[in-house]
């Protein structure tokens, strides 16, 4: 049978007894999957008991890619890893990029399934149809890079995905990184790698992608290109990557001691921001297929770290990241971002428990002894990567580091972290609404079915002062239907968040599913129609734009039913309590959580209401906040009824 | 004037739109097998190269070919194959310094670029100016601009 846009096969890798088995792409499957994350989540919903421990070996991982990967579609790189997290104890299904997916389509394959648990420590090898459980015992106790490095000698042009020691530890903040250019897996990836003495996966390939109408893919190929050369912005996105935004970023994401000051961004713009950043060597990559590439290897050039390079998707992530750890230069923001990476540390939950920590002991509630004699000094880079090899091997206190927001609850008990955090489903949130605004991201944190996250879909309200036509710009490229629109911008606050965040979580689904890059660079091309042209030219499907928003939906649906019958539900999708607390600036000024648009404050009671309307958007039980059986049985999720009915 | 495509390796962030663009242009779908082009990740450097024959003055695999299949183009000026000669022997590959004579297992040939009759592909899609298409003179005088400003940036360095 010939498949157009997949690779057409499927592999089944049984780690405890080493079968490994082809079969396939279920193409009904496919079709009403889209590819991706929706394919991934429909397989699991069928291969993971419900109540399974995330890190035995019968939760499986699911890597691959959607029907537009490895084709010429732009920015088409996505990968997906999907498993059932143990940092949330939901299933998500996580982004990565560079070349692992692609390539993996070249070998001929959309997914790989693994199951059970290596004797030893073992990696993946597909080359073509020559698949190969093999010995990884050189490479376990690497980090990253040297076992990423060491499998590029060895295989040549490939694609490689990866775990550190924080893998190997099984740690709930451990994620897995592609080819040094993208993380893969928040919220524990690389743990249940780890789990399964899974160390890393080679792939490369020389086969073929086929496109079922060549001339019709061309077109809507050629239209995204014209779109990226008329963009007054691509050279300074492709020479400072999204260091471009950095005035925005840093105000957004410009928060320390525990979410509850505003630093004086002025002193963290001398000596970690633009002005730094343009001083670091810098070599630009993209991933495969990306027309607009701003992933980079930087180097220090000078001080303490001079010659230091870094591999990374942004340096921006980092010096947002360690000025919450009262970090103090470009070279220190480097070394922290480049020792985490090399670990397998998520950067943003890692700085966000040590900022806990830390501001636990400036006011007084823990001492040294409280945390094994762990040195509780903000400001030093030495204290940071002591407590990171702690955290990545387990080691004393970082062995409850390694467990996130879960440890710390086990040791200094469920209260005060509820209390006095912004963690929701498990994990803190990382868009902070008291700063930005309840907008989209800040809100789709609270709905989101894997834990809040940095990617949110898209909504036009990415960054700040957005003006209310590029939100429905925005809405018109997503493919909203006008009574979507209508009902989303009826609100005195311009913007319905709770009804229009349904349309992002679509839009997001899409691209996750396809293997679109949602990056909001590469998002911003992309438009309904366009991505409608594209898989229905490649795969010889054909869908309009409104049929592959309602494939959406029923993808998103899927994902939510499928942690449904975890257990999650309404509660799950609370506010954290800190939100209806203020902020307060450097220079004493008290922030309270507003709309978007800073029209007025926003209760407890708005944010309710805001959720009973995306439940009720989303066809949902506004009581329960899960789908009925209804909008299941109208997105032909028949299978999915019964576990509605255990609730 | 005749024109050259030149690569330059600084620019080059490895996308590989390059070879997308040419298996898609040559062959209706997309592989890296099968395009006249590629990007090599040499990590040891942090950089990507774009690799692909060169048209040389000389062609070596023009030389062994056994079957008189290599000849030159006298509209574009590329290196080309006739497959209809070509009994796939990769004398070719084997002699060729840059590695861009490949096999097509499916055809049983031996394919290399073209020059796509002087209008490059991979060019179209390069966004990133790590691929041009320049006549022969500018291009000499491109590459020179470019070493002045190396030697410039190296002087200030030393005068500093």
């Amino acid at each position: 049978m010939d498949y157009f846009g997949y690779a057409g096969k499927e592999l089944y890798i049984d780690l405890t007894d080493g079968v490994i088995e082809e079969k396939p792409l279920n193409l009904d499957m496919a079709v009403k999957f889209l590819g991706g994350m929706g394919i991934q989540q429909r397989l699991l919903y069928d291969l993971l008991k419900p109540g399974t421990d995330p890190y035995s070996p019968e939760n499986p991982i699911i890597i691959g890619s959607g029907p537009l990967t490895g084709t010429g579609a732009p920015g088409s790189p996505r990968v997906m890893g999907t498993t059932k997290y143990p940092e949330t104890g939901a299933i998500g299904s996580a982004g990565g990029a560079m070349r692992f997916g692609f390539m993996l389509k070249f070998a001929g394959y959309d997914h790989i399934i693994i199951t059970g648990k290596a004797s030893k420590p073992v990696y993946i090898k597909i080359v073509n149809d020559d698949v190969e459980i093999c010995d990884a015992t050189h490479l376990w106790g690497k980090d990253i890079v040297e076992t990423t490095e060491n499998l590029w000698d060895v295989y040549g042009d490939c694609g490689v995905i990866a775990m550190g020691q924080a893998g190997e530890h099984l740690g709930k903040l451990a994620q897995a990184a592609c080819d040094l250019g993208s993380s893969l897996g928040r919220g524990g990836l690389a743990g249940i790698m780890g789990s399964k003495n899974l160390k890393a996966l080679v792939a490369s390939g020389t086969g073929s992608i086929k496109i079922a109408d060549a001339e019709r893919f061309k077109k809507a190929r050629e239209t995204l290109f014209e779109g990226a050369k008329r963009y007054a912005y691509h050279g300074d996105i492709v020479r400072y990557g999204i260091m471009q935004s950095w005035a925005n970023y840093r105000v957004q994401f410009g928060y320390t001691k525990n979410r509850t000051l505003v630093p004086d961004l002025k002193i963290i713009d001398k000596g970690i921001g633009f002005e730094a950043y343009k001083k670091l060597g810098k070599t630009a990559f993209g991933c495969p297929s990306c027309f607009i590439a701003d992933k980079e290897i930087v180097e220090m050039r000078s001080g303490r770290f001079k010659g230091l390079k870094w591999s990374t998707a942004a340096y921006l992530n980092a010096a947002i990241l360690s000025t919450r750890l009262d970090l103090k230069d470009s070279g220190e923001a480097v070394k922290f971002g480049e020792v985490t990476d090399r670990l397998g540390i998520d950067q943003l939950g890692f700085s966000d428990l040590l900022d806990f920590i830390f501001t636990l002991h400036e006011q007084g509630t823990i001492g040294s002894s409280d945390v094994g004699g762990l040195p509780l000094k903000r400001g030093d880079i030495d204290v940071v990567l002591t407590w990171l090899e702690k955290t990545a091997n387990r080691e004393g206190f970082g062995n409850v580091i390694a467990d996130s927001w879960q440890g710390l609850m086990k040791a200094f008990g469920e209260d005060l972290i509820k209390n006095s955090t912004a963690v929701i489903k498990g994990r803190e949130g990382i868009w902070e609404p008291r700063i930005s605004g309840l907008g989209t991201n800040e809100f789709a944190q609270l709905t989101y079915p894997r834990g809040p996250n940095a990617e949110s879909g898209g909504s036009g309200l990415y960054a700040l002062n957005q003006p209310i036509e590029t939100v429905r710009r925005h809405a018109q490229r997503m493919g909203m239907s006008k009574e979507a629109i209508d009902r989303s911008f009826d609100s005195p606050l311009k913007i319905n968040i709770g009804r229009f965040v349904t349309s992002s979580e679509h839009w997001l689904a899409l691209f996750n599913s396809l293997g679109i890059c949602n990056r909001h660079v590469n998002n911003r091309f992309y438009h309904i129609d366009i991505i409608a042209e594209l898989y229905s030219a490649a795969t010889g499907i054909d869908l309009s734009p409104q049929e592959l928003i309602k494939y959406s939906e029923r993808v998103w649906n899927l994902f939510k039913m499928i942690n449904v019958r975890e257990g999650f539900s309404k509660k799950d999708d609370e506010p954290p309590g800190v939100w209806f607390q203020p902020m307060v600036t450097h220079e004493g000024k008290e922030l309270y959580m507003m709309d978007y648009y800073k029209t007025r404050r926003l209760t407890r009671e708005d944010v309710e209401q805001w959720l009973r309307d995306y439940y009720d958007e989303r066809g949902w039980n506004i009581e329960t906040g899960i789908p009925t059986k209804e909008k299941l049985l109208e997105l032909g999720l028949e299978e999915m009824v019964p576990s509605l009915q255990k609730k | 004037m005749k024109k050259i495509l030149m690569i330059d390796p600084d620019k080059c962030v490895g996308c590989r739109q390059c070879a997308l663009s040419c298996s898609f242009n040559k062959e209706h779908l997309f592989s890296l097998a099968k395009a006249r082009i590629t990007t090599l990740w040499a990590y040891k450097i942090d950089m990507n190269v774009p690799m692909m024959c060169q048209h040389c003055e000389k062609p070596l695999c023009m030389d062994v070919c056994p079957m008189g299949a290599i000849s030159r183009s006298d509209e574009s000026g590329a290196i080309v194959i006739d497959p209809d000669r070509c009994i796939g022997c990769r004398m070719c590959m084997v002699v060729c310094p840059f590695g861009a004579v490949t096999w097509d297992e499916d055809t049983k040939c031996m394919i290399k670029c073209d020059l796509c009759d002087s209008d490059p592909e991979c060019v179209k899609h390069c966004l990133y100016g790590a691929l041009t298409w320049l006549p022969a003179d500018e291009a000499a005088i491109s590459r020179r601009q470019l070493g002045a400003g190396y030697l410039a940036e190296a002087l200030i360095k030393l005068k500093e």
